[in-house]
């Protein structure tokens, strides 16, 4: 039921205005684009556009270089792909192993990466939970996240810090998804603590493709993707979705637009655009006390409370340009915009706080411009040749952002919390080197952040018991400096000979622009990482091993929930993970990985809460044409979730969670039908767990000690799409 | 081939090594321990020349919820601000801090004969002080309406030295719980329960019971409002220190 005031017909159009913008920009960039563009322009459409790119191969010295032009990136059957890592934990997941496994939703998409943990406790449309390497990273703070070279975090979010918010993704668009694990390459940006997730964006055929989705709950999907040419980077796509959701609370509904083209225009200048606008309503349940279940008062899918969900609106644009090489150096330039504005209802406590309610709507309106500039080029230092890459940028975000406590009986608001606006600068610059020396690689880089704040707080100091006045500006600023280095010894001479590495990498995160004062050195959070592993990249099985950990001088914990910040001290987290990507056999795809994570704070020797200490994932999916299925090609496949019990507050420990979820697929010609059943096993599994003191019932006696909170994962569900190949 | 497998093997060895290494377990953990109460009687005289003879005591108890603060405490003479020592202009505002533990029933309790009220819901660590509801009771509650319908009743008999004597029947309604009622312990998961004495001598210790007027047809006097009895008598039952708040170890979880 939505019970969210309604806005007025304007401001309901309105979001739908820069979708049909970007459709009308898209629809004549694709009309310009060359159909036959070669396949190795189409392969890297995005290339390092973003200031968290995929590793870079090394400018190859002149003679390799036409050879490297000659492979053929788009899809082979090397495990690894075009882009040699340069750390153990690296990895890229093409789009056959996307395809292994249902990839409804961004959910689908993260959960593919080893060790993250992707947890979607408030609705269809609120950013998702991140946890990764021992980090809790709630909706961003400790992963960077990056569609094809637009940034996804955004700073100062009223709701969390480096709220990264990936649903306006459409699943069917995303070629691959390159994980940095850790913060060791220059490349990494602000909140590339845990790590960096990167997805480029392309369509694998050519042509018109439908899918219309039909499913349990309500469910309701339509897809349409072109893809005029050849090139896998130049398409349009639109999803339209929408759902009653499997309990009260959660019903949503989205669109979302993806375009991109790539357009060479002679003379080695080659073009890139890629635009989206994405919008969306959704209801969210809350949480459920678990006392409350175990009492009978609740059910596990109930929803204590109305009124929550928000919506959301994001369009962006992406300009770049592949200058012509000039040697062996090539230099990127890219521009970007992005508007983004949530309105966020939560509430976690009930009528713990105030007798009317402690709901809180959040709303933060923000603009993002930046730019950037890459150049790679190989030098030679005594002799020996030297991969160089340079990176510059800047980001400037202006946000607006307010909290208003509202009523629970009727949704009006009685209190104002936060209504500030500002402006957060970050210039960056970063460097990186690497210099083979036979069977050894040393690689040493560096990166600069500087960021500047302007704050203006409407409500700061409005007590008239101690000031006459209200409202208060303040500016400041800040730098960061980082160090990133690495080692790498091959035992072999062949390509796909083991490899070990040794790396390090200081990384950062941003702070709240509100939380500083006047004059105030921006504190950033630094983070030191490093990483010991070994890996091989063959052409039929990959293997990755590595053994991390990182240290935080003053940590802290912020609990969104409750909108509190525990600041720990120092934390130490550690662990081991450990991948497999397999293609041993025509049309069989594995992907394997498990993390085991330990994150503590060093001063009172106990846990974090929250973390991920055991996570593992299993992808598995087959295609062919058995002789008994007369021509059609036939799909199976499958997607194990692990998730080991994480520690909670009170030596507790939350509910382990095993998830399957599965497809088949059949296709003949232009048809194809596709049945998906996630969470096959119909497991009760928590997504969220969470322990804090609340009260849902107004009229018992509040109860003040920490309860545990949950909020549900989904059920079976199951869904049958038709596809249309034309 | 062998030098491969030890590279293998010892990160393996670290790796195991890191993650059993510090970090075990969290500050706190969760428990439960009993919660009774029961009252110790007045001796002497009060301050206004009455001794009491206790008929029976009720009261109507409960949420009692414990917090990490402090309770404020009169601060004893020191001889060191005569010589220019600090000076304390007042010692400060209560702050209940963080709850450690909560039992939200609510329950009448014969104060002579004490009762257990139940268990509390809690964690460990640093225990300040409580906070005791006094509710009105409902039918549900006192069932028996020993209460008539007030958070406390005491029936009995004071007299005093001019031969006086008074059978009385005193009652009182609370509008706010009674915060910060001092109970400072250091809980971990040894064994007890609390034990909260009601001090019916600091209930009854400010009474001048002759300004208790309102005598029914068996010569008991009910205390009039605004009286100084009635006032008195909800100064005594919103006095702190007239809750003695106890751990007693040994009992059973």
């Amino acid at each position: 039921m939505c019970v969210t005031p309604r806005r007025g017909a304007c401001a309901a159009v309105c979001p739908y205005v820069p979708v049909l913008l970007v459709t009308a920009l898209s629809s004549c960039v694709l009309a310009l684009a060359d159909p036959g563009l070669p396949q190795e322009v189409a392969s890297d459409p995005t290339g390092a556009s973003t200031d968290a790119p995929a590793p870079q191969p090394p400018e190859p010295p002149p003679d390799e270089a036409s050879a490297t032009a000659e492979e053929a990136p788009v899809k082979s059957t090397v495990v690894r792909g075009a882009l040699p890592a340069r750390s153990a934990s690296e990895v890229t997941l093409g789009r056959d192993i996307l395809d292994a496994a249902p990839r409804r939703n961004a959910v689908d998409l993260l959960r593919a990466v080893p060790g993250l943990v992707a947890s979607q406790h408030s609705g269809e449309g609120k950013a998702q939970q991140l946890f990764l390497r021992g980090f809790d990273a709630l909706h961003g703070q400790d992963v960077e996240l990056n569609v094809g070279g637009l940034p996804v975090n955004e700073v100062s979010h009223i709701h969390a810090l480096g709220y990264a918010d990936v649903n306006f993704v459409i699943p069917e668009v995303v070629q691959s998804l390159d994980v940095t694990e850790g913060s060791y390459r220059a490349s990494q940006g602000d909140f590339a603590v845990a790590g960096t997730v990167r997805m480029d964006l392309g369509v694998e055929e050519p042509g018109v493709h439908l899918i219309g989705t039909l499913g349990q709950y309500g469910q309701r999907r339509l897809v349409a993707t072109v893809r005029p040419g050849e090139d896998a980077g130049t398409f349009a796509a639109v999803e339209l979705g929408e759902g009653k959701g499997f309990g009260a609370q959660r019903s949503y509904g989205r669109a979302s637009l993806l375009a991109q083209a790539t357009a060479s225009l002679g003379g080695g200048l080659t073009v890139r655009a890629l635009g989206g606008s994405y919008v969306t309503r959704f209801d969210s349940p809350g949480v459920v006390r678990e006392d409350d279940l175990l009492a009978g008062r609740d059910t596990f899918f109930s929803a204590p409370l109305g009124r929550q969900g928000g919506s959301v609106s994001r369009h962006q644009l992406l300009l770049g340009v592949d200058l012509p090489r000039t040697g062996t150096g090539r230099t990127k330039l890219e521009v970007f915009g992005i508007l983004s504005d949530l309105r966020l209802r939560n509430n976690f406590t009930g009528f713990r706080v105030d007798e009317r309610g402690d709901g809180l709507e959040q709303t933060n309106d923000g603009m993002t411009l930046g730019a950037r500039a890459e150049h790679r080029r190989t030098v030679f230092i005594a002799g020996r040749p030297v991969a160089l890459e340079l990176g510059l940028g800047a980001r400037r975000d202006s946000v607006e952002q307010a909290q208003r406590r509202y009523r629970e009986s009727d949704g009006t608001f009685f209190s104002d919390e936060i209504d500030a606006r500002f402006t957060q600068t970050d210039v960056w610059g970063w460097t990186e080197a690497r210099m083979p020396l036979g069977r050894w690689s040393l690689r040493l880089g560096g990166r600069a952040d500087a960021l500047g704040v302007e704050v203006f707080d409407a409500l700061a100091f409005r007590d008239p018991r101690y000031y006459d006045g209200q409202g208060y500006a303040r500016s400041a600023f800040g730098v960061h400096l980082g160090a990133k280095a690495g080692i790498e010894y091959a035992l072999g001479d062949d390509a796909d000979a083991w490899r070990l590495f040794a790396s390090y990498g200081d990384g950062f995160r941003s702070p709240q622009a509100r939380s500083l004062s006047e004059g105030e050195r921006a504190p950033f959070v630094s983070i030191r990482g490093a990483e010991v592993g070994s890996r091989k990249d063959g052409e039929h099985w990959a293997v990755q091993l590595s053994l991390f950990g990182s240290q935080v001088d003053n940590d802290f914990f912020f609990d969104h929930t409750v909108g509190t910040t525990v600041y720990t001290g120092e934390t130490l987290r550690s662990g081991l993970s450990a991948a497999l990507q397999a293609r041993p056999l025509p049309g069989l795809v594995t992907s394997v990985s498990a993390t085991l994570a330990h994150a503590y704070v060093r001063a009172s020797n106990t846990l974090l809460p929250y973390f991920a200490p055991l996570v593992a994932r299993a992808d598995v999916g087959w295609d062919g044409q058995p002789p008994w299925a007369w021509g059609s090609t036939l799909s199976l496949g499958t997607g194990l979730t692990f998730i080991g019990p994480r520690p909670l507050p009170f030596d507790e420990r939350s509910a382990t969670v095993f998830l399957a979820d599965a497809h088949v697929a059949i296709r003949r010609g232009e048809l194809g039908l596709r049945l998906e059943v996630s969470n096959l096993l119909d497991a009760r599994w928590r997504d969220g767990e969470f322990v804090y003191s609340s009260r849902f019932d107004p009229g018992a006696p509040a109860s003040l000690v920490p309860a545990r909170h949950f909020t549900a994962g989904s059920p079976r569900m199951a869904s049958l799409s038709l596809e249309v190949h034309l | 081939m062998m030098k491969r497998r030890h590279i293998l093997t010892g990160a393996l060895a670290l790796a195991a090594a890191s993650t059993a290494l510090g970090g075990c377990g969290s500050e706190s953990q969760r428990r439960t321990f009993p919660v009774e109460v029961t009252s110790t009687p007045m001796t002497g005289a009060n301050e206004r020349g009455w001794t009491v003879t206790v008929e029976s005591a009720h009261l109507s108890v409960g949420p009692v919820r414990f917090f990490e603060g402090r309770a404020l405490q009169a601060r004893r003479f020191d001889w060191y601000t005569l010589i220019g020592g600090t000076a304390h202009a007042h010692p400060g505002h209560y702050s209940p801090g963080d709850a450690l533990g909560e039992l939200l029933s609510t329950q009448t309790v014969d104060l002579l004969t004490g009762a257990t009220l139940g268990d509390a819901s809690a964690v460990t660590g640093e225990y300040g002080s409580l906070e005791l509801t006094l509710p009105a009771p409902t039918t549900s509650t006192d069932a028996q309406g020993v209460l008539s319908g007030h958070a406390m009743r005491v029936r009995g008999t004071a007299r005093n030295a001019d031969g006086g004597e008074v059978r009385f029947d005193a009652m009182a309604s609370l509008a706010r719980p009674i915060e910060g009622v001092r109970f400072e312990k250091s809980l971990g998961m040894e064994p007890g329960r609390v034990r909260i004495a009601v001090n019916l001598g600091t209930w009854l210790g400010r009474i001048d019971f002759a300004t208790a007027t309102d005598p029914d047809a068996d010569g008991v006097y009910t205390f009039p409002a605004d009286s100084q009895a009635q006032n008195a008598l909800a100064r005594g039952v919103e006095d702190t220190t007239a809750y003695v708040v106890t751990w007693v170890e040994g009992a059973a979880q």
